[in-house]
């Protein structure tokens, strides 16, 4: 509890000091387009490793084992692929067009106000999504590690979090999110190293597992390779699509940051999932030997840490309180640039003022809490279904439209709706679909179908005017 | 070679077709076109840019992709090996070679990053 109110302290000193300093919307949405390498891969990172990776992430290794590990496992191609496919272009249109969010971005590369419209509602939708996610796991948190409400922890997290986004933009979020990497990386390693020792050490818990639950280890766990393969190409693929993830080369101070970005990203990720493989190895094998016992899987990280001591308590709630605050903060700032700048823009309006924008946050904050204390579904759940919506719409506009030259506006429009509706309509039918037939992947492979199909039937009807 | 304009959209829809087809009716074709969306991706920084070493870069990827899944694949029935060829031919080994790739192939001030925006 006192790590939870030092936080909510440093929270406001944030507001505070962010609130003096984000004046503009260059300094509230691209946190002035100053930062370099290390600011953008660290935060970056941050905003990558949500309370997915330290929640739902153990908890799937606790249910099908190494079948979980194909989530992480493209970590060491992302960082490259992000700057190779949308990384370089990103950077170059944003420098020349002072581009501020990424349905502008879609907007002024298609020359079309509907596009970056469909977008803004694309971005708006799936960061209520992402953002459940982070509530729902502060809520199982809280209930767990400090025996108290879910609904008050999720709350107090999200309007604190929420407070300095409003307050400060990216202003103050970049750097929040640079510091709250940091100690990510540094706590996971430590929880990680801590869980396998105090199960045992590495020998002993695949001795375990391979005695009492040898369908946990090999390639594939108990996942079908179908689905692990799958989930590997929604994972790698879908950094390209992740809007938080694409925003942070918004805030680039120059090109040639690129160059050793990531090295930086991957650096930063690989220290941080280790949390996933040593709470999920060490987590499984005490289960197997019924050192643990848990009612649902999505409490595998909280009794893990109960068992290593307060200490760990300690450390991994400020690490998940880090994880989850950085994603926050940066999707909340998204989504007020969808429903202030982006989405005015759109119907020809002028971009609404800051005041908006902080309100606009604060909205979405209690909005996504709401979705995630509605839900029943787990964490783990909850996280590839969010990621996989954003790949559903936005990978063919994103990834197409900054490569290929034919792709029109009618196309971009078509892609984005079609991706998120096959999607959401697949995701609702979940349990029934075959292993390979992840929703977020079909959704983004009807949306390429679509775009490129409409725009060359489209190819010669005249572009709309520049936003 | 066919220009940009032409095989991006041809590349795009085979991978996309492929994987609907793969993921419904023929999921022993998934590895290949994981790996191919991967390489495809990344190759998308060919179009419209002068980069020496991209494509040897790009190949690189893509016999890494190739020896990963095809050994996960043989290994699926080994609990320690199968988890340890994962871990290491698949996520340790290649940590540090792909971004230093990346900053191998990154071109030069002189070079310039030409996007195709005009």
């Amino acid at each position: 509890m006192i790590v939870l109110l030092a936080i909510l302290g440093a929270a406001l000193a944030l507001t505070w000091w962010g609130a003096r300093r984000a004046r503009g919307e260059v300094e509230y949405f691209v946190a002035g387009r100053r930062a370099g390498v290390w600011l953008v891969g660290v935060a970056g990172t941050a905003t990558a490793v949500s309370a997915f990776t330290f929640v739902g992430g153990p908890a799937l290794f606790a249910a099908v084992g190494a079948g979980s590990l194909w989530i992480l496992l493209s970590a060491p191609l992302t960082g490259a692929l992000q700057c190779w496919a949308v990384g370089e272009p990103v950077a170059v249109l944003a420098s020349r067009h002072h581009v501020l969010t990424v349905p502008e971005l879609l907007g002024v590369r298609a020359r079309s106000r509907a596009v970056r419209g469909v977008a803004a509602g694309v971005v708006l939708l799936g960061c209520v999504a992402t953002l459940a996610v982070q509530a729902r796991a502060a809520a199982v948190l809280g209930e767990r590690l400090l025996g108290a409400p879910g609904y008050a922890v999720a709350l107090v997290t999200m309007l604190a979090t929420a407070a300095y986004a409003a307050a400060g933009g990216m202003r103050a979020s970049l750097p929040a999110e640079a510091v709250q990497g940091g100690i990510m990386a540094a706590a996971a390693a430590l929880l990680a190293i801590a869980a396998v020792v105090v199960a045992g050490g590495p020998a002993a818990v695949l001795t375990t597992l391979h005695h009492a639950r040898p369908d946990l280890l090999g390639s594939f766990g108990a996942v079908p390779p179908a689905r692990a393969w799958a989930w590997w190409m929604l994972f790698c693929l879908g950094t390209c699509a992740q809007p938080h993830y694409v925003q942070k080369f918004l805030f680039m101070r120059e090109l040639a940051t690129l160059r050793r970005l990531p090295a930086v990203l991957t650096l930063a990720l690989a220290a941080t999932l280790t949390v996933w493989l040593g709470l999920g190895l060490a987590g499984a094998a005490m289960l197997a030997d019924g050192r643990l016992a848990l009612a649902t899987t999505d409490e595998l990280t909280p009794g893990v840490l109960l068992l290593l001591g307060p200490w760990a308590v300690l450390v991994a709630g400020v690490a998940v309180l880090a994880a989850l605050m950085s994603t926050a903060a940066s999707l909340l700032n998204l989504a007020a640039a969808a429903v202030t700048r982006d989405l005015p823009a759109a119907f020809r309006r002028r971009p609404l003022e800051l005041a908006w924008a902080r309100g606009a946050t604060a909205c979405t904050a209690l909005a996504a809490t709401a979705v995630a204390l509605a839900s029943d579904r787990a964490v783990a759940v909850l996280g590839i279904a969010g990621w996989g919506f954003f790949t559903a719409a936005l990978l063919p506009a994103l990834l197409l439209a900054l490569a290929w030259r034919a792709a029109t506006p009618a196309g971009l429009v078509a892609a984005m709706v079609a991706g998120g509706i096959v999607d959401l309509v697949l995701e609702a039918a979940r349990s029934s679909l075959p292993p390979g037939l992840e929703p977020g992947l079909a959704g983004a492979a009807v949306g390429v179908l679509v775009l490129v199909g409409v725009s060359l039937l489209t190819a010669a009807a005249p572009a709309e005017s520049t936003p | 070679m066919p220009s940009a304009g032409r095989a991006i959209p041809v590349i795009s829809c085979l991978l996309a077709g492929g994987f609907l087809v793969a993921a419904l009716s023929l999921p022993w074709l998934l590895p290949a076109v994981a790996g191919g969306a991967a390489v495809a991706a990344c190759a998308l920084a060919l179009s419209g840019r002068r980069r020496p070493g991209l494509g040897r870069a790009m190949l690189a990827i893509g016999v890494w992709l190739g020896c990963g899944f095809g050994g996960a694949w043989t290994l699926r029935g080994e609990p320690s090996a199968g988890l340890a060829w994962i871990l290491v031919a698949l996520f340790a080994l290649p940590l540090p070679v792909i971004p230093w790739l990346y900053a191998r192939t990154f071109p030069d001030r002189d070079q310039g990053v030409q996007d195709g925006d005009s």
